[in-house]
């Protein structure tokens, strides 16, 4: 049987630990720049603050209901990820880490529901923060199973298919919008409304061939694993990444080229430092900017794709590409609002130190910065387009500590 | 006739055994040897035939690019090897010591002096094992009313409450309504003097 372990409202949740007083009280969390909410508690969903809702837009809401407003604070939420990751991986020998705060696990215990509530009360206790388990035999399933165990109380927060009365499934099948389940988004969901499949049910019972041909494979395959037909196994080795993305909204808004120029430097750093630590080189990058889309009538968006004559790692031939890339699309009087990179035609990195030796040579110069930066601090080596302070960087009104990574912010206790 | 002759006897094409066929894969020769030495002799041959067999055929040509050796990164020093290489264990380490659940500990900094005498001073870094299950006497961090504190959680006949180990501080009563729980277990502290 398969688990699909997810921890409610993460984000509230690990500022909530650390913070006993945002108990029972409405709290959200914004993404980078304190653009959009994306974690949200029961109390501030109660309210109708809506999942990836501006800000601004809930703004009046959350002035009235006094709901706690917090900035992302990823190096916290990442380090408890680890940990609630670290701990599941000891109570299931095949674990796949699907998200941040999402694992998949197999388990072999036969009583699945009681093995459910002991996942379920050994995380809160041993880390701290709540989780709900969906139990089943396909993935698709247990991702279903996981949606009931959260939306409805009856369950206790465990739910597994094969210990609960099948009536009572199909009746919640028959509720459940369709598009609730696993890859289906919301244009998939507005062709299959279009066909009349509008719960999960109707999906279940449609015919799955007739559905590859009118879908795809995928939705076929979404059919069988709703009927206990597993067609996504356990994947307990990660796949190499397909693409590398980084890119942010700015502080303010940018019309200057020197300040694009150090923005796209440092996600240029980024994206190369993820690329070197998973071992892979890269031969495409595509460069995006664009324009705020709420504050200006026009949507504005450049990007381009440029390619590299070889696969590299390295910081400064990927700066070059992008920065070649930048004068192409850059253009002045542009209030710019977001811009990113994309790596892409990743392959593994092979050694490259026999024949070509400038290529050896870049590889190790680029690892010893990161070795150096690792040491110090983020901003003791940077590339000549960056600045410290630029003021594309993050604005975080309302970041809480980071009381596991730093000595410097540790929790205290009178 | 010759042609009959050919057909009747002598040498036929391809009879006999295959050149090279045999135990040694090559042309042999009769040679003299002492009786005494005799398997000495076979078994020099049997040995080293063995190796001739097995490079010959077993070993493929190597199609992985060879694997670089970073150089100088371990100094070896020429001569003899170290006599204590077999006895070689790893150095101690501090998180060995300290830690018991590494993803259910935590660290947390005490700010004032009400439990000096337990030995917990103003600074010191405490570690909290949430994994632990708190017992009476142990020392716990715990949260009232959203407030950290870390305190000897004791108990009356009247329920739990929490003793500073310290004279100059009062016993922390849970008063009914307000909001109480035991965050961690402390099971050590860490100071720094310099």
């Amino acid at each position: 049987m398969i688990a699909l372990v997810d921890v409610n409202n993460f984000y509230v949740s690990c500022e909530r630990l650390f913070n006993r007083r945002l108990e029972n009280i409405p709290v959200v969390v914004l993404s980078n720049n304190d653009g959009c909410i994306i974690s949200r508690s029961n109390e501030a969903k109660a309210l109708g603050i809506k999942m990836g809702m501006p800000f601004f837009q809930a703004q009046d809401l959350i002035k009235k209901n006094h709901v706690h407003v917090y900035s992302s604070n990823y190096p916290l939420y990442a380090d408890m990820s680890n940990r609630v990751m670290q701990l599941l991986a000891q109570l299931s020998q095949d674990q796949e880490i699907y998200s941040i705060d999402e694992s998949f696990l197999k388990i072999y215990q036969k009583k699945y529901l009681l093995y459910g509530q002991h996942i379920r009360t050994t995380v809160f206790k041993n880390i701290g923060l709540p989780v709900c388990v969906g139990i089943a035999k396909t993935k698709t399933l247990a991702k279903l199973a996981n949606y009931m165990a959260k939306k409805y109380h009856m369950f206790n927060g465990v739910v597994c298919f094969s210990e609960t009365n099948p009536e009572i499934l199909t009746k919640l099948m028959r509720e459940i919008s369709v598009g609730e389940l696993w890859g289906v988004g919301v244009r998939l969901k507005k062709r299959l409304n279009e066909l009349g499949i509008l719960t999960v049910h109707d999906l279940k019972t449609a015919n799955a061939k007739w559905m590859k041909q009118a879908f795809s494979v995928n939705i076929e395959r979404m059919v069988y694993e709703l009927n206990n037909i597993e067609c996504y196994p356990i994947e307990s080795i990660k796949p190499d990444q397909k693409q590398i993305v980084c890119s942010r909204s700015f502080g303010q808004k940018i019309n200057c080229y020197e300040d694009m120029a150090d923005a796209v430097a440092t996600f240029v750093q980024r994206a190369s430092i993820k690329l070197r630590r998973q071992q892979l080189t890269a031969r495409e990058m595509t460069l995006f900017m664009r324009n705020n889309p709420f504050s200006s009538q026009h949507r504005i968006q450049h990007a381009v794709r440029l390619k590299h004559y070889d696969y590299t790692d390295s910081n400064q031939q990927l700066l070059r590409l992008a920065i070649r890339g930048l004068e192409k699309i850059y253009h002045q009087g542009i209030d710019y609002h977001k811009a990113g990179i994309i790596l892409s035609d990743l392959r593994r990195s092979i050694n490259l130190n026999q024949d070509d030796l400038a290529g050896s040579q870049r590889h190790h110069l680029s690892n010893t910065i990161d070795a150096i930066r690792d040491k110090y601090h983020a901003n003791i080596i940077m590339s000549g387009w960056q600045s410290k302070d630029g003021k594309w960087r993050m604005k975080q009104s309302n970041k809480s500590l980071r009381f596991t990574t730093s000595w410097q912010e540790l929790l205290e206790a009178s | 006739m010759n042609s009959k002759k050919n057909q009747r006897g002598g040498v036929r094409k391809g009879a006999g055994r295959k050149k090279d066929s045999g135990l040694y894969a090559e042309a042999t020769k009769v040679v003299r040897i002492p009786i005494s030495r005799i398997s000495e002799v076979k078994n020099f041959l049997l040995n080293t035939k063995k190796t001739n067999f097995s490079i010959v055929d077993f070993i493929q040509p190597s199609i992985q690019k060879p694997i670089p050796i970073t150089l100088f990164s371990h100094k070896v020093p020429a001569g003899f090897p170290s006599p204590a290489d077999d006895h070689a264990e790893s150095r101690l380490d501090l998180n060995e010591y300290l830690i018991n659940q590494a993803e259910s500990t935590f660290f947390v900094r005490i700010k004032g002096d009400s439990m000096v005498d337990a030995g917990i001073l103003d600074n010191d870094i405490v570690i909290v094992d949430r994994s632990k299950s708190a017992a009476i006497n142990d020392i716990v961090l715990a949260s009232i009313d959203g407030e950290f504190t870390v305190k000897v959680l004791t108990k009356n006949n009247k329920g739990p409450y929490l003793m500073p180990a310290n004279k100059e501080f009062k016993p922390i009563y849970i008063e009914e309504g307000s909001q109480f729980e035991i965050w961690g277990v402390v099971t050590g502290s860490v100071r720094k003097f310099k």
